[in-house]
């Protein structure tokens, strides 16, 4: 089980990092505070400025709290975890099937692989994946004329 | 009262197609609410997409079908399986689950929890046609000083209150602040953070990032819950569902003293059914004359929650439609959905397009209603809906929310973006992060911006101009008073039983 309080320090340089790349980022751009319109740089500084401030607060939270943060925790490396990093993948693996096949196709080939994953078996996989296809089908592209993505072919 | 304006509004409720669209949203959030692990936000977040298919404000009455529905199904799965649907409904478990099962009268605590409900729903909408046009007058008295104060406000409520840590809350509230600053600056036209995509010229799109944080990080982690449960098939078997005459007597005092409390709760921004379930529950146990009974299938105890909770729905209407402030994540979701349709949400919306407001007020008077219907009528069907495995349920809708976030605008970028914050949210739920915090930083984050640089613009670059008008100056303090409440409230604490 991992503990808040390691996290938090993880939060504290990741939070601190965009707040710091955000300043360095609208820096760029002329500040005119005094002038009217402070300029298009000033108030994502200010955000940066804030996240920052927010981090640093985080961190002596963390330090002050040591004992309760640490008391809680929470499943990274579970069962329940590693099956829904292995949803992850299958789901990167769906984004590409789906690029190249349309969404249709992929999600045809994707809903049994998934179902199967989660400990469904039998016919009732099939029948809800064909019935759940077609109704895709008909009510999204034929009612409400949704559109799909498409076959690498037919862009 | 615009009587053309309602005249028309009443031909918009009564369209066919968007008749039709309102009680389609009723239903499926009738299921959405019913089943735990999904939740009203992420019923509402699917459904969104297909607002682009509806001519009109047809897709928003869909939407208002879907909020007042799901925050009623949530009680279906909360009376008979003591697992709240929605957290709204988790005070309808206490005296609901013993009704149902100890005594075995699942019918009679459903049609309870339905009249609650619809008795709720009903009187909020009532409410919300009632005072938003008057605060609507008021707001008109708005500048941009006091629009980026309520923006301000708006954000340091739902962080304060949000669930989890309220520093990660704000933490995600600028994160979202600075996502809506990505992209073209409207004001000077210099192009901010694009690392030179064309992509985010327009901007980090709103819909798949919100499908994303609210529906498919909540897929992923109902696939987390679901590992290795057991599959149970509940035989349910409901005789009356219709209440008796004794129970209505018994219990209407309760349900309008729930509904006043839900509505005002639901104005409030950040605070949501949940918050209001629960006051609504203890103040009927406060002032009931059989509090021995509460904790054990009491029909107050059933009809507070749910008519608390029910009627936020309209009381979070109220800051949403007349100032732009969402009163809860379902709300911040509709904002963007009115804000898509070309209707923006503020005091002007009242002026410039009345019929549109009048039929959001009949739509969600009509949502309640249908709600009502199907809860009566069709409550034998609904209850089957406890019974679908996760197994086959969760790779749908999986499935459902890359239809969605390609819907939008055409682009498979917006999935990749949705794909990306799905995975993101999954992880930030467990960090403690606040969603709602986020969405409704990019919801709020232009109109923040916009409203901070115009009021500089006014006052030539002083930063005076927000202390000297006071309306801007009170909502600064409260929000400031908000953010830093859980730090004060202990400090306050120590230092009062140091004196004592």
């Amino acid at each position: 089980m991992s503990n808040m309080k390691k996290w938090n320090y993880i939060i504290v340089a990741v939070v601190a990092a965009i707040g710091a790349g955000v300043i360095a980022l609208s820096a760029k751009f002329p500040i005119t505070l005094g002038e009217g319109d402070p300029g298009p740089g000033f108030w994502p500084m200010l955000l940066g400025g804030c996240l920052i401030l927010t981090a640093v607060i985080l961190l002596y939270f963390n330090i002050r709290h040591k004992e309760r943060e640490e008391s809680k925790t929470f499943a990274l490396t579970l069962p329940g975890n590693l099956m829904v990093y292995r949803f992850m993948g299958l789901t990167v693996a769906f984004c590409v099937v789906m690029y190249v096949l349309g969404l249709l196709a992929a999600a045809f080939l994707f809903i049994p692989v998934a179902m199967y994953m989660m400990g469904a078996r039998g016919k009732m996989v099939f029948i809800i994946d064909v019935v759940f296809i077609l109704a895709l089908y008909v009510i999204f592209m034929r009612v409400l004329h949704t559109p799909f993505p498409e076959p690498i072919w037919m862009r | 009262m615009n009587i053309d304006a309602i005249i028309a509004a009443f031909g918009n409720v009564l369209t066919p197609v968007n008749l039709v669209g309102l009680i389609f949203g009723v239903a499926v959030g009738i299921v959405v609410g019913a089943l735990p692990g999904l939740s009203v936000n992420m019923g509402i977040a699917l459904l969104f997409p297909l607002t682009f298919s509806f001519q009109g404000i047809g897709g928003i009455l869909m939407l208002l079908g879907v909020y007042c529905g799901a925050i009623y199904g949530g009680s279906i799965s909360a009376i008979l399986l003591k697992t709240p649907g929605t957290p709204a409904s988790a005070a309808t478990t206490i005296d609901g689950y013993p009704m149902a099962t100890k005594y075995a009268q699942p019918g009679r605590a459903l049609g309870l929890s339905t009249f609650a409900s619809t008795f709720g729903g009903i009187f909020s909408a009532i409410c919300l046609m009632i005072f938003s046009p008057l605060l609507a007058s008021v707001a008109l008295q708005f500048s941009k000083p006091e629009y980026f104060a309520l923006a301000m406000f708006g954000i340091s409520i739902i962080t304060s209150v949000s669930s989890g840590s309220v520093l990660k809350g704000l933490m995600g509230g600028l994160i979202g602040l600075i996502i809506a600053t990505i992209g073209v600056d409207a004001m000077s036209g210099k192009i901010r953070m694009t690392f030179g995509t064309t992509y985010l010229l327009s901007g980090l799109s709103f819909v798949p990032v919100l499908i994303g944080l609210f529906a498919f990080s909540q897929v992923l982690t109902s696939i987390e819950e679901a590992y290795g449960e057991e599959y149970v098939k509940h035989d349910i078997k409901i005789k009356r569902v219709f209440p008796t005459f004794a129970d209505l007597k018994e219990v209407i005092v309760t349900v309008v003293r729930s509904s006043v409390i839900g509505t005002f709760i639901g104005c409030v921004p950040g605070t949501g059914g949940d918050i209001a379930s629960f006051i609504s529950y203890d103040q009927a146990k406060r002032w009931s004359r059989h509090k021995e009974k509460f904790g054990d299938g009491a029909p107050e105890g059933i009809c507070a929650p749910e008519a608390g909770n029910n009627s936020v729905s309209g009381g979070a209407m109220i800051p949403m439609l007349t100032l732009g402030i969402p009163g809860d994540g379902a709300t911040a979701i509709m904002l963007g959905a009115l804000m898509v349709q070309g209707m923006q949400p503020g005091p002007l919306l009242f002026e410039n397009q009345a019929p549109q407001v009048y039929t959001i007020f009949l739509g969600l008077l009509a949502a309640n209603f249908f709600m009502g219907l199907f809860g009566f009528s069709l409550i034998r069907a609904f209850v089957q809906v406890v019974n679908v495995p996760k197994k086959y349920l969760m790779p749908l809708i999986f499935v459902m929310t890359f239809v969605g976030s390609y819907a939008y605008n055409n682009s498979i970028t917006d999935v990749f973006v949705m794909v990306g914050f799905g995975f993101l949210g999954y992880f930030l739920n467990k960090l403690e992060f606040s969603m709602s915090a986020i969405v409704i930083g990019i919801i709020l984050g232009s109109m923040a911006e916009a409203n901070f640089r115009g009021a500089l613009m006014m006052s030539d670059g002083s930063m005076m101009i927000f202390l000297t008008h006071p309306i801007c100056a009170v909502f600064l303090l409260i929000s400031l008073i908000s953010l830093l409440s859980p730090v004060l409230g202990p400090m306050v604490k120590k230092l009062r039983g140091k004196k004592g």
